[in-house]
């Protein structure tokens, strides 16, 4: 009984799961076109929530501890990689490693490395408003990763590559929102164009970057967690 | 000298300061009016004085004011709109009311930041993790194991680097990308199997066994801590009813007018020096007692 009290909740959490991460950009075009005041704020509760909402997904589906470790483990060495990478602005392995976790490990592991990573990140970098952002972003693209993946997408290297660089400017777009419903106003097409404009150069060295960490990484990471998912029967 | 270290939580359950400051970070994130703004700045400049140190405060606005004065000076280049016209930057005009927007976003950012520097202060990992809810038990794990493994990492990476590079019988000198990534698939391989065996060795402690398990709860949540939680949400809920008066009031563009009755800012500012004042007494009661 109790089992199956579980097992519908889980299968409940998991059926928002989608709903809940589109939520986020369509409530920030919404507030922005409605012109509402504190839209950074109010976009940023509805973010909050997805984020509490693939968590407790993430707990509903009572992951076994096995499949835990990969999971932290790959969130600890995206949280490393972005702080010993940090001289080089916008050249982060973290979008690279949320897309192998998500394509390696299903798309609720791929979202909670993503999340984790940049949580624990911030921890050198500093925490503040951009945090839940970050988290929602690289999340985002470590659910898609895992929905692609699930597919054989990512199996295809020019798929895997325009994903990969597709994600930097999906993660671009998403902080620039967050910056363009806060920190600019009067909010207007032109402003809202300009703001994003200006970090184009950024957002592309993002995804060239998270291209060429996934070149690299692709084939000696994931031959290393199929030795470990071999040896140890997973 | 010893860094200075919050004391004013110390006898309270995690739970009352959480609250207080998710409240007042909430709230500063809600209410974009300057004077509001300005009031969460002072508080949270205040407490992590107290708090925090001089020096550590200082090192955090060499950063942050840089960042205050670029949130000020980018939204009159993103968006010029106002009717007090400051300067021309070519083609850009500079209005006074673009540029205080800016201004407020800006202290707003660093009133944040400085918040949750603050909070980070006051709330240690550990209970941070004893705030979880009982049935959580992936999420704390999760969250506990990447806190432990990201400095373990950090200091592996360099050991493996040294390794490497004293092994010169292998052959030529590889390339740096070759040894990064020899270095990074290392590190993947050696935290990947100790995690397993970790793994395995919480199992054969009776993780997973399926039997309830009992948890060992460092802090209690007594009658003064509810009471002190029924005052912080009372005051929450008039600073925010206050906060929301002041808000309607005010206007940026096309003119700033609209300050509001001056009653309407003594909740908010009370909320805000609340971490503070809190502080401040139980440092000076401490030194009255030595």
């Amino acid at each position: 009984m109790m089992g199956e009290r579980q097992t519908s909740r889980a299968r409940a959490l998991a059926s928002l799961e989608i709903p809940a991460l589109v939520a986020v950009p369509v409530a920030m075009v919404a507030f922005a076109l409605a012109g509402m005041r504190a839209s950074a704020g109010l976009t940023l509760v509805v973010a909050l929530l997805a984020l509490g909402l693939l968590f407790a997904s993430f707990e509903a589906s009572r992951p076994a501890l096995r499949q835990l470790m990969p999971t932290a483990v790959l969130a600890a060495v995206a949280a490393a990689g972005r702080v010993l990478f940090a001289p080089l602005p916008d050249v982060k392995p973290v979008s690279a490693i949320a897309i192998l976790a998500g394509a390696a490990l299903g798309r609720r592991s791929g979202f909670v490395v993503g999340a984790l990573a940049a949580l624990a990140s911030n921890v050198f970098f500093g925490q503040g408003p951009w945090t839940p952002w970050q988290m929602y972003a690289w999340g985002l693209v470590g659910y898609v990763s895992g929905v692609l993946g699930e597919r054989g997408l990512l199996e295809r290297m020019p798929v895997l590559y325009v994903w990969g660089f597709a994600s930097g400017l999906v993660y671009g777009l998403i902080l620039n929102g967050y910056h363009v419903l806060g920190y600019v106003q009067p909010l207007t097409w032109e402003s809202a164009l300009v703001a994003c404009a200006a970090s184009i150069p950024l957002d592309v060295t993002h995804g060239v970057a998270t291209v060429a960490f996934l070149a690299a990484i692709w084939l000696p990471w994931g031959r290393a967690i199929r030795r470990v998912v071999a040896k140890y029967g997973l | 000298m010893a860094a200075a270290r919050p004391i004013a939580f110390d006898a309270c359950h995690a739970t009352v300061p959480a609250t207080l400051f998710a409240g007042v970070v909430a709230l500063s994130m809600l209410a974009v009016q300057p004077a509001l703004v300005a009031v969460s700045l002072a508080g949270a400049l205040a407490f992590s004085l107290l708090a925090r140190g001089v020096a550590a405060t200082v090192r955090g606005l060499a950063w942050q004011l840089p960042l205050l004065a670029l949130a000020c000076l980018a939204n009159p280049l993103f968006s010029a709109s106002g009717s007090t016209l400051l300067l021309k930057l070519g083609p850009r005009s500079v209005y006074l009311e673009s540029l205080a927007y800016g201004a407020t976003m800006g202290a707003l950012l660093v009133a944040v930041v400085l918040w949750f520097e603050g909070a980070a202060a006051v709330l240690s990992q550990d209970r941070l993790l004893a705030l979880a809810p009982r049935r959580a038990r992936a999420l704390p794990l999760l969250a506990g194991m990447v806190a432990q493994l990201v400095p373990q990492l950090l200091r592996r990476s360099g050991d493996a680097r040294a390794s490497l590079a004293a092994c010169t019988a292998a052959g030529a000198r590889p390339s740096a990308r070759d040894a990064l990534m020899r270095t990074s698939s290392l590190l993947l391989s050696w935290s990947l199997e100790e995690s397993l065996e970790r793994a395995d060795s919480m199992r054969a402690r009776g993780w997973e066994s399926g039997r309830p398990r009992t948890c060992y709860r460092p802090e209690r949540l007594r009658s003064r801590d509810v009471a002190a939680l029924c005052g912080i949400a009372a005051l929450l809920a008039l600073a925010a009813a206050c906060a929301w008066l002041l808000c309607a009031d005010w206007r940026f563009y096309p003119r700033m007018t609209g300050l509001g009755p001056w009653w309407a800012y003594v909740p908010p500012a009370l909320l805000a020096a609340l971490p503070a004042a809190a502080e401040l007494l139980v440092r000076l009661r401490e030194r009255r007692l030595g």
